[in-house]
């Protein structure tokens, strides 16, 4: 567990997801509050009501889904 | 037959849309040439029967309006006072007798006026400043210097500084370049409770009227409007200060830039150098740690507090090894030696991940006020794997990683 990473993505002082990095650089998104998070389709990602929407979708280094909870 | 109507109503159609473009290409040129014509305002000298003066201000208790004139008497332009109101609901007394000794609306000689003056105002009115330049107003980090050292506001500036800290924000943060991002970010500044206006209507022997009107908060007041056209002309402020009288609480003080210099400092203070105090504060409490992070490190912040478990320390550092993008955020017991061994073996363990990039990584080089941050917390607390603590992760990912 040591070896995970987790950081977040702030744009203009906003926070707009979290992630896990995993140590083959897969990449596992925990935490996101808006729609377009980095550039993924809006399909790929769990639709809720809430602002802070909490997930865990895993992707691959080239943004391709592998997993998704 | 039928064919060639058709043809001949199409090209009849693409001649009408030909001719309507045109019509309205050159009615939109009209209109401009009309714009920048009316933003041209050419008044000659003589055609001039005389100039309004309106400076009124009001805020919650208080309402002054002044009303000055300049016309031209036996070839000389004298300026007389025709209006003075002072309303103010929470005057001292002695106040209250001033305002009320001082309202009028006799006309009062004020002063003459030299004709140059009014020449030079007319030039300048003559042609439009569309945009805004800091540098007209010519503030330097001396000008700011000079105003913290000598003003009524240099206490207040200085409140709870040492004299080094002092030392830092005037050599450190007064740079043009903060100066500019002050001034620039200041004329986007308002307030509320306080309400200035000013205005000069020159009305022609014809009776047509130039109206030249701003109501701006910050200091100079710009732009003004010039029948209606938006102009950042400081002519205009130094034509009126030199019409208009001396009287109490004019707004006189503002149209000199009023209390910008001191607006400029707290911006610097609080934009630029607050970082420069805390980089003081670390270089007391302890420079070689400071000096060995800062040559790993670009320190974006840092601070030190003392709590019931010992100093702690928070702050926002950029490695030097990685993008620009990444930072490191720390929040940790404060040992100077463990810090920083632990701080640059949790930087090295980052570099891998930047050396193959990801989709993600790669999708926010587009956007430059981005920071992707790396929390230095997971190895002691997982508290924000809390929704996930109950599933068995290691068995739930097998299929897709292998941990080393």
């Amino acid at each position: 567990m040591k070896n995970i990473t987790r950081f977040s993505v702030e744009r203009l002082n906003h926070e707009e997801s979290q992630w896990i990095l995993l140590p083959d650089g897969k990449l596992v998104l925990i935490v996101y509050f808006k729609k377009d998070v980095a550039g993924l389709k809006n399909s790929l990602l769990p639709a809720t009501n809430t602002m802070r929407k909490e997930c865990f979708v895993v992707f691959d280094r080239n943004g391709n889904l592998l997993y998704q909870l | 037959m039928y064919y060639r109507l058709i043809k001949y109503n199409f090209e009849q159609r693409i001649d009408e849309a030909g001719i309507m473009l045109r019509l309205v290409f050159v009615l939109t040129l009209l209109l401009l040439i009309g714009q920048i014509s009316m933003a041209q305002i050419k008044v000659n000298i003589s055609d001039i029967k005389k100039k309004d003066f309106v400076d009124a201000e009001s805020a919650l208790g208080f309402g002054r309006e002044t009303k000055f004139e300049l016309a031209p008497v036996n070839n000389q332009w004298l300026c007389n006072q025709t209006k003075q109101r002072y309303n103010a609901a929470y005057a001292s007394p002695g106040e209250k007798a001033y305002y009320e000794r001082e309202n009028s609306v006799q006309q009062k000689f004020v002063k003459k006026i030299d004709e140059q003056t009014i020449v030079d105002f007319l030039k300048s009115i003559a042609v439009v400043e569309p945009k805004f330049s800091s540098a007209a107003l010519n503030i330097t980090p001396q000008t700011i210097s000079h105003y913290a050292d000598t003003s009524k506001f240099a206490d207040k500036a200085k409140n709870n500084l040492s004299a080094k800290q002092i030392q830092i924000v005037l050599t450190e943060e007064l740079k043009p370049e903060h100066i500019k991002e002050a001034i620039d970010s200041l004329q986007h500044d308002w307030w509320t409770d306080d309400y200035p206006y000013y205005s000069i209507h020159i009305i022609l022997k014809n009776n047509d009227t130039v109206k030249i009107e701003t109501n701006r908060q910050p200091g100079y007041m710009l732009p003004w409007r010039i029948n209606k056209i938006e102009s950042y002309d400081l002519n205009i402020n130094k034509f009126f200060v030199a019409v208009m009288g001396s009287y109490k609480q004019s707004n006189k003080n503002r149209l000199e830039g009023g209390y910008l210099l001191s607006q400029i400092w707290d911006y610097c203070y609080r934009t630029f150098a607050d970082n420069a105090i805390i980089r003081d504060n670390w270089q007391k409490l302890d420079p070689v740690f400071y000096n060995k992070l800062k040559a790993n490190f670009k320190i974006k912040d840092l601070r030190d507090y003392t709590t019931d478990n010992g100093r702690q320390v928070e702050g926002i550092l950029q490695p030097n090894v990685l993008p620009e993008k990444a930072v490191i955020k720390v929040w940790e017991n404060f040992d100077s030696t463990r810090f920083l061994k632990k701080l640059i073996l949790f930087t090295d363990s980052l570099k891998r991940y930047f050396k193959q990039s990801n989709f993600v990584f790669d999708y926010y080089k587009q956007f430059p006020a981005t920071q992707i941050i790396f929390g230095w917390y997971q190895e002691r607390s997982m508290k924000w794997f809390t929704p996930y603590a109950k599933l068995n992760l290691t068995n739930l990912l097998k299929p897709i990683l292998v941990f080393p």
